[in-house]
């Protein structure tokens, strides 16, 4: 193997490393309320892995890898929907992706502002928020388990969700951080 | 944006629309700027709060090398080897001198700060923890020779003698001073070394060895990870499998793991000082991290023994790129 080879290779590591977050989030907004974005993640990971070879040293990884995922994601439609995803329409993915395709520095500034609001909710505020996202169990059945109803939590989930839009927006903006 | 618009959009992220809801959603996307724009913000925000969370189902299985296992499923697995062979024709450029073992002998434990003046680029270094584990006492709550805290065991029952601290199927943490590691002195590195334990193996289908933590999240580990491979491993806790050391490095020794909160960049070296020409493993971490605890401990049939833990920051003032 040549010494241009390796070094692309390197290359092309640090690339695939530093745009996992990006892919997932981006995977995650072609799929809404799918549970199988890290497995399209893994597949994409493979797929990138076996066209290294075309990938160009200096050019774009996003734009390449985003591609990819959504050749993926076109050509797969109808195996990852037998599983019950929803996924958009090939037309639809071609118009808005370049809406949803947001930069690993992007989700990392909005990361930590998120942390930041997260640390000013309410305990059982945060433990509502921590069910919903780290737990398979319904929602019906936390309901049940703190004596509240489903409705009232979906309510409270809702205004959660606009409270952290709303402080994450303001804490990026105090930072002078402008995103797209 | 009215209250049900914005509820439409929450509904698809949770799961809570049917075909015909989602095609309703789909329709008035293509025509409505201000719904995109509202669905890619909370795309945006459901993306950071999955990822904040899962992290955190990660801290709380405690499974420092586990965390490739946990994830991912059959897939995750699939690329590991395809991954992993990637990484480890990842020659990083190289940061840290070449330099011999006579220096990292002069580094002696007893001083707090220390000055390697045969390497220009290594500046004074500040010590965080130095334990030699040779305390005649009761492990949890003990304090050790160097460190602003003490010992804090949430799992099992690790036995300190004869200077070394021997267990299986524990966990034990140490806080860091956070106003260490800071842009000032952006180097965080980590001596661990690991002697023969009777009690258990350290290289097991469980797991063995170290983790450094920020805000209560694992953010890396290294030892023996999860996983069937008999040799140590670097795990930076980004959904990327754990990456054996190349060459294998196997069995209980001295290993060096260095992490650089300007670029993230965090590597892993046989013996105890950071020699690019021993750096078995490397990763990226995110940038500007600033770790305040650091956690040791083995999963159950794992074996850990340790004979001397040393964390200290130090400046780099000229890096070779």
């Amino acid at each position: 193997m040549n010494a241009a080879r390796d070094l692309g290779e390197e290359g092309f590591v640090t690339e695939l490393t530093n745009h996992q977050t990006a892919m997932l989030a981006f995977i995650r907004a072609l799929m809404p309320g799918s549970s199988g974005a890290r497995d399209l993640l893994q597949e994409v990971n493979v797929i990138l892995w076996q066209k290294r070879e075309k990938f160009e040293h200096g050019t774009s990884f996003k734009a390449w890898s985003f591609q990819v995922v959504r050749y993926h994601i076109m050509n797969h439609r109808r195996r990852l929907a037998s599983r019950g995803w929803l996924i958009f329409d090939d037309d639809l993915i071609d118009r808005v992706a370049p809406d949803l395709e947001a930069d690993p520095e992007e989700l990392e500034f909005h990361h930590r502002a998120l942390r930041d609001c997260l640390g000013k909710l309410r305990a059982k505020d945060r433990a509502l928020l921590e069910h919903r996202y780290m737990s398979a169990a319904p929602l019906s059945e936390y309901a049940a388990k703190i004596q509240r109803s489903t409705g009232t939590l979906k309510a409270t989930l809702f205004n959660l969700r606009r409270t952290l839009r709303g402080c994450i927006e303001q804490r990026l903006k105090a930072q002078g951080i402008s995103l797209p | 944006m009215n209250l049900k618009d914005q509820q439409l959009v929450t509904d698809a992220f949770d799961g809570e629309l049917d075909e015909a809801g989602f095609r309703n959603l789909q329709d008035r996307l293509r025509e409505e700027p201000e719904l995109l724009k509202f669905y890619r913000d909370h795309a945006r925000l459901h993306h950071s709060l999955a990822e904040e969370f899962e992290a955190g189902v990660g801290a709380q299985m405690a499974a420092p090398a586990g965390g490739a296992r946990s994830v991912g499923g059959i897939h995750f697995l699939t690329i590991t080897g395809l991954i992993v062979v990637g990484i480890s024709m990842w020659m990083m450029p190289d940061r840290w001198p070449h330099r011999g073992r006579s220096e990292a002998a002069a580094a002696g434990k007893e001083s707090r700060s220390e000055h390697i003046e045969s390497a220009p680029q290594l500046t004074t270094m500040q010590l965080l923890l130095d334990d030699a584990f040779d305390r005649d006492e009761a492990f949890d709550g003990s304090r050790p020779q160097v460190g602003a805290s003490h010992w804090r065991l949430e799992r099992g029952n690790p036995q300190m003698s004869g200077g070394v601290l021997e267990g299986s199927d524990f966990e034990a943490y140490f806080y860091l001073p956070g106003d260490q590691h800071t842009a000032e002195s952006p180097v965080l590195i980590v001596t661990v070394t690991m002697v023969k334990t009777s009690m258990a193996p350290l290289h097991t289908d469980g797991w063995s060895g170290v983790s450094l933590y920020q805000d209560g999240y694992e953010a890396c580990f290294f030892g023996d990870c999860y996983g069937p491979e008999e040799t140590w491993s670097l795990d930076v806790k980004r959904r990327l499998p754990p990456i054996p050391a190349a060459p294998k490095v196997a069995g209980p020794r001295t290993m060096t793991l260095c992490y650089d909160r300007r670029d993230g960049v965090v590597e892993l070296f046989d013996g105890d000082e950071p020699d690019a020409e021993e750096r078995v493993a490397s990763s990226k971490l995110q940038p500007g991290l600033s770790f305040d605890q650091i956690r040791i401990g083995a999963s159950e049939g794992a074996g850990l023994a340790i004979s001397n833990l040393k964390v200290w920051t130090m400046r780099v003032e000229d890096r070779e790129r």
